[in-house]
């Protein structure tokens, strides 16, 4: 494919320019900021830009003064093995249109255009393109001779994309690297998510177990719960034979004990019909207290009657008392003897009186005569009295007795009187009767007072009230109706004490079982609830362990990706590098030897690291490129490079496009490598970008951009201020200089390159 | 009438094994809708409460869980309404059975067998709700896996105990074409002939009602979801059953209590421009309650390296949680190719032929790793900065 010209509307400072090219090497020339990388962007973007791409880049293409219409256009003109072929593409975001005109086929589909020129140019991306028909300024400049310089750079060529493989592949290998760390500090990822899934794992295996043990505690504590119930129910079951057993023994009981009442009421019924027969037969209708009472009293008055006349009997008779005789004659002795003691006061008194002693002798005899007939008057009167009080205390007694005699003999009436009362009230005719009464009626009562003992001992404490006869069939009725329970109850025949106590032996058993199933159901219980483990904790643990185990499955998964990626791309390069190799070892011979005069002519390539050697004659070895002069070296390496091209692109032959590569050569370092372009010219276009003009006698076509005018925002460049010449919407429009270059009158040296000569080597 | 709150399925205890750190959340969760349905029950003042099984999601659970669930049925009966229990299947009536190791009324500080908690069994199968006039019957087994149908013969029509029949069963309601069997499983047959007023179900996590006959049955769904895909969760129901000799059927509200929302994303990997923008565009559904599933698939578009793991981070505090299910493959290349010549060349050749060859021998997974190796080699190769590998 060559360009024939190139028509870039809006695009920086270029609202309108145009170009041709010839086919061979053209030179595009002109200082700094004139526009030449707008140009090669141009190139760039009609072939390999989407005109559909919304990219920064492209925004900023746009001249700041453009109308919003006014989108960059491009049109390029091409040959292609004589058929010439027309690309338009219009730069409008989304609204980008393309067009391809070639052999009288139009298309527009912006896909199907790439496409074709993807197959016109063998180049099917910008970044190919970069790699290899593209050479940027500093890709040889920088050239440093170093094996490993070379190497990537070549391999940059074929990496497919504009960069090597070293880059990818060390990320990949550290990646990897990172992902199997096992340091004894770091460690990577994997083993991290393995430590972590072994530790959850472990700590989930504790928990399940801890939760299985818990089901089988539960399940233990429901077997023990439901066996504790069941020795509950036959327990029941067995306290109720039992109470069943104890009814029956308390029924004998009950029924013996009927049957005892039952006799001892019949007994005492009949106790009471004798106790009654003998009532009956009362004789006086007395009670016995009354009667013998009576009797007593009968008893008493006759004796009191009979004490009252023996008391008669012997008492003597008043009528026979005579009273003494009461002594008199007191008073004339004492009047005598008061006369003589009254006639002896008066003698004495003369006596005194007259002096007469012998009167007063005569006075004495005759007082005490006068006192002692008053004494014995007296004596005299005191024995009187007391005759006289005899007297009266005798006829006191006779009056007595006479009236004692009388009440005697009315108490005997009395007496009498009462005992015909009492005889009347005891129904007796007399004494004997009534004695014979009292004791028949005595004999009554204590029949009955013994019939009544023994009452009373049949009875004991059954108490003897009511009625016997009642009692008796009351009993009678009790024993037959416990035995007819009894009946019911000994269907079986067996013996109710023996049952009860073969039942109470039973139940004891039974008690001591279910104490022990409670006692297991207790353990049971106390280890349910010792079993702390909680399941939303194990729950916890199992989703981290999830987690833990998808994130290693994801990380083993990229390792897996990262390794085979790794591999594929070792794989590709050794592949591709070793056809590589033996291209360049196949077609870069005669190159080598032009390039240093025939001095060395054969070339080895290692296919590893695309490293070159040359064999040298003089020392008859293998000499590596690093020994060549840097010329040589440039030329060696542009060799291959654009020979990689040739490579790559098969025989599409793209147009090369050179951003001035050579810039910092001295003139003949840039001569020898511009005749090398020279040559590559008859297979390849050549567009070489520059502001140099020192190649002009080399090429085809010199295409001279001028100076610039005004404001350039080319490049980054400080648009600084408006110069002079601008134009009034700030665009250029460049006047464009397009003259043959010295090439027709130029020498090449050396064939062809690439003219599919004989392999040297 | 008798007003009742229905409940199943609250799978307390429960684990999220694809929920990852966001698993204690979200039983935390199911703890608070089983309180908020409790709320609703004192507030509503119904006659009774309703758990048609799986209250606990294993009999394993600890007394811890048991006590804690038992102080809300003590705030139940503190508040006069008695409820009714049946085990289910994740806490079914086996030889473990919490029911059996752990005492409800006792642990919520009720005397044993005190009547306003119930547990139905096989030993208990039924409970008078004098004040309600109604019977509540629980259809269950002493183990996991039902040996026959639990409505199989049930006919309640001439009970005489109360007017009002209610049938509590944990198990799935046989769907011909859909639902054919399962470890409990019954037919609308059997419902029919169950002469029961109302049948409230358990064991579907979404609510569902129907009428078989004379009998109403609903499926309450889980009061919190419990996984996935459980639109129909997040509610209890209030039933108000209507005159025993009325053909009008209960009418049943369902009443929110769960928070958990669970959205499901289907991406098309085709259509997401960076890995940046996936996230930024899944960012706008950010909430707290949602658990997030994003299931990206298709073929992600040239170059993009999507890292599920690493999306699933970024976003992880904007949503209760974030699943990412990548079955995208990487696309293979469209356009010119480099030439087989090159080394990109040779390795997307050497790789898209790997790919075809596992393709045609079915090997999915290797075939989507190879996309993978694939995409990440061509991103390398043509810039090695625009991938993180570790």
């Amino acid at each position: 494919m060559r360009i024939t010209s190139l028509h870039v509307r809006n695009i920086r400072r270029h609202t309108d320019l145009a170009v041709e090219f010839a086919p061979g090497l053209n030179v595009v020339c002109g200082p700094n900021e004139a526009g030449k990388s707008t140009l090669q962007k141009g190139i760039e973007m009609a072939l390999f830009r989407k005109a559909t791409s919304a990219s920064q880049d492209l925004a900023e293409l746009r001249p700041w003064s453009a109308a919003p219409t006014d989108d960059p256009q491009i049109e390029l003109d091409f040959d292609e093995d004589g058929v010439h072929g027309r690309l338009i593409k219009s730069f409008a975001g989304p609204q980008g249109s393309v067009s391809l005109e070639m052999g009288g086929e139009t298309l527009t589909d912006p896909g199907r255009v790439d496409h074709a020129i993807a197959e016109l140019t063998g180049l099917p991306s910008e970044k190919f393109y970069r790699s290899t028909a593209g050479i940027r300024h500093s890709e040889v400049s920088t050239l440093d001779g170093e094996d490993g310089g070379l190497r990537d750079r070549l391999q940059k060529s074929m990496s497919g994309a504009d960069r090597g493989t070293a880059q990818a592949k060390r990320r990949l290998q550290e990646a990897i690297r990172q992902y199997r760390l096992e340091g004894t500090r770091n460690h990577g990822p994997l083993r991290q998510a393995r430590d972590a899934i072994a530790r959850y794992r472990a700590e989930l295996s504790k928990g399940e177990a801890e939760l299985q043990r818990l089901e089988r505690d539960r399940a233990g504590l429901a077997a023990a719960t439901t066996r504790r119930v069941a020795l509950d129910r036959h327990l029941g079951e067995e306290e109720g034979q039992l109470a069943h057993a104890e009814h029956a023994v308390d029924l004998v009981a009950k029924e013996r004990d009927a049957q005892q009442r039952y006799e001892r009421y019949k007994r005492a019924a009949e106790l009471r019909v004798e106790i009654d027969g003998l009532e009956r037969g009362h004789l006086s209708g007395i009670p016995l207290d009354r009667l013998r009472d009576g009797v007593d009293r009968l008893r008493q008055t006759e004796f009191d009657i009979s004490e009252i006349r023996a008391e008669l009997a012997s008492e003597p008779d008043p009528s026979t008392y005579q009273a003494a005789p009461v002594p008199s004659g007191w008073k004339v002795w004492a009047t005598i003897g008061i006369l003589l003691v009254i006639a002896a006061i008066g003698v004495g008194a003369f006596a005194v009186i007259s002096g007469a002693i012998v009167a007063l002798g005569a006075a004495v005899p005759l007082a005490l005569l006068g006192a002692a007939l008053v004494i014995r008057a007296g004596r005299m009167r005191a024995l009187a009295a007391d005759v006289r009080r005899g007297n009266d205390l005798l006829e006191a007694d006779v009056h007595r007795r006479l009236r004692g005699r009388s009440e005697r003999h009315d108490r005997v009436r009395a007496a009498e009187r009462e005992r015909d009362a009492i005889l009347a009230s005891v129904m007796a005719p007399d004494m004997a009767a009534a004695e014979r009464l009292l004791v028949a009626e005595t004999e009554r009562l204590a029949s009955i007072a013994r019939l009544r003992a023994e009452e009373r001992g049949r009875l004991g404490d059954l108490g003897s009230d009511g009625d016997m006869a009642g009692l008796r069939d009351a009993a009678a009725a009790e024993a037959e109706q416990a035995r007819h329970a009894l009946t019911g109850l000994r269907g079986d025949g067996r013996d109710p004490s023996a049952e009860r106590m073969r039942l109470r032996a039973s139940v004891e058993a039974m008690r001591h079982q279910r104490d022990s199933a409670l006692g297991e159901e207790g353990q049971a219980r106390g280890r349910v609830e010792a079993n702390e483990v909680d399941a939303e904790r194990v729950a916890a643990v199992a989703e981290s362990l999830d987690e833990a185990e998808a994130r290693l499955h994801q990380l083993e998964r990229r390792l897996r990706i990262y390794e085979a990626t790794h591999e594929a791309i070792e794989k590709a390069e050794g592949q591709t590098m070793q056809k590589a190799a033996r291209f360049l070892e196949q077609h870069m011979g005669r190159d080598i030897a032009a390039l240093t005069g025939g001095r060395y002519r054969r070339i080895q390539v290692d296919e590893q690291t695309l490293a070159f050697k040359v064999f040298s004659p003089e020392r008859g070895d293998w000499i590596s490129s690093t020994s060549l002069s840097r010329g040589t070296l440039d030329q060696l390496y542009l060799a291959a490079r654009l020979g990689l091209v040739r490579q790559l692109t098969g025989d599409r032959q793209p147009p090369l496009i050179l951003d001035d590569p050579f810039v910092t050569f001295d003139d003949a370092r840039a001569t020898n490598a511009v005749q090398l372009l020279k040559r590559l010219s008859a297979d390849f276009q050549v567009i070489y970008f520059t502001c140099s003009n020192r190649y002009d006698t080399l090429a085809d076509r010199v295409i001279e951009l001028p100076e610039p005018l005004g404001r350039d925002v080319e490049d980054g460049a400080d648009p600084g201020g408006t110069l002079p010449g601008d134009s009034a919407d700030g665009s250029l429009k460049p006047a464009v200089v397009s003259r043959p270059g010295g090439a027709a009158s130029a020498q090449l040296e050396g064939p062809s390159l690439w003219d599919e000569a004989e392999p040297v080597s | 009438m008798p007003r009742l709150l229905h409940m199943a399925d609250v799978h307390l205890g429960a684990r999220h094994r694809d929920l990852g750190a966001a698993a204690q959340k979200q039983r935390d969760r199911q703890f608070a809708a089983f309180r908020r349905a409790v709320d609703v029950a004192l507030e509503q003042s119904v006659d009774a409460v309703l758990i048609a099984g799986d209250l606990f999601d294993s009999n394993a659970q600890p007394k811890r869980s048991a006590e804690k669930a038992a102080s809300e049925l003590r705030r139940l009966a503190e508040g006069g309404i008695p409820t009714v229990i049946i085990p289910g299947t994740h806490d079914c009536y086996d030889q473990t059975s919490i029911y059996r190791a752990l005492d409800l009324a006792v642990l919520a500080g009720l005397r044993a067998g005190d009547s306003r908690i119930t547990i139905l069994t096989p030993e208990r199968p039924d409970v008078v709700l004098l004040a309600a006039d109604m019977i509540v019957y629980g259809r269950m087994f002493e183990s996991k896996k039902a040996p026959r149908s639990p409505l199989a013969g049930f006919d309640t029509s001439r009970e005489t105990r109360a007017s009002h029949r209610v049938g509590l069963v944990h198990g799935a309601l046989v769907i011909p074409g859909v639902v054919e069997s399962d470890d409990v499983a019954f037919t609308t047959d059997e419902i029919a002939r169950s002469g029961l007023h109302y049948l409230a179900l358990g064991h579907w996590h979404s609510f569902q009602q129907g009428r078989a006959g004379f009998t109403t049955w609903a499926y309450s769904g889980a009061p919190e979801p419990v996984a996935v895909d459980q639109d129909g969760a997040g509610q209890v129901l209030l039933v108000q059953l209507s005159s025993p000799e009325s053909t009008a059927p209960p009418s049943i509200e369902a009443v929110p209590v769960g928070r958990t929302r669970f959205r499901s994303l289907d991406v098309d990997a085709a259509n997401v421009h960076s890995q940046a923008d996936l996230v930024r565009e899944l960012r706008a559904y950010a909430d707290p309650d949602t658990v997030l599933e994003v299931r990206l698939s298709g073929v992600a578009a040239d170059g993009v390296d999507l890292q599920a793991e690493e999306i699933g981070r970024e976003l992880g505090g904007d949503f209760l949680g974030v699943r990412m299910r990548n079955s995208s493959v990487a696309a293979l290349p469209e356009g010119p190719l480099p030439p087989a010549e090159t080394i990109a060349g040779a390795f997307i050749r050497d790789v898209r032929s790997q790919v075809e060859a596992a393709e045609a021998r079915q090997d999915e997974a290797g075939a989507v790793e190879l996309r993978e190796v694939l995409n990440l080699g061509r991103v390398l190769l043509d810039d090695p900065s625009r991938v993180s590998l570790v």
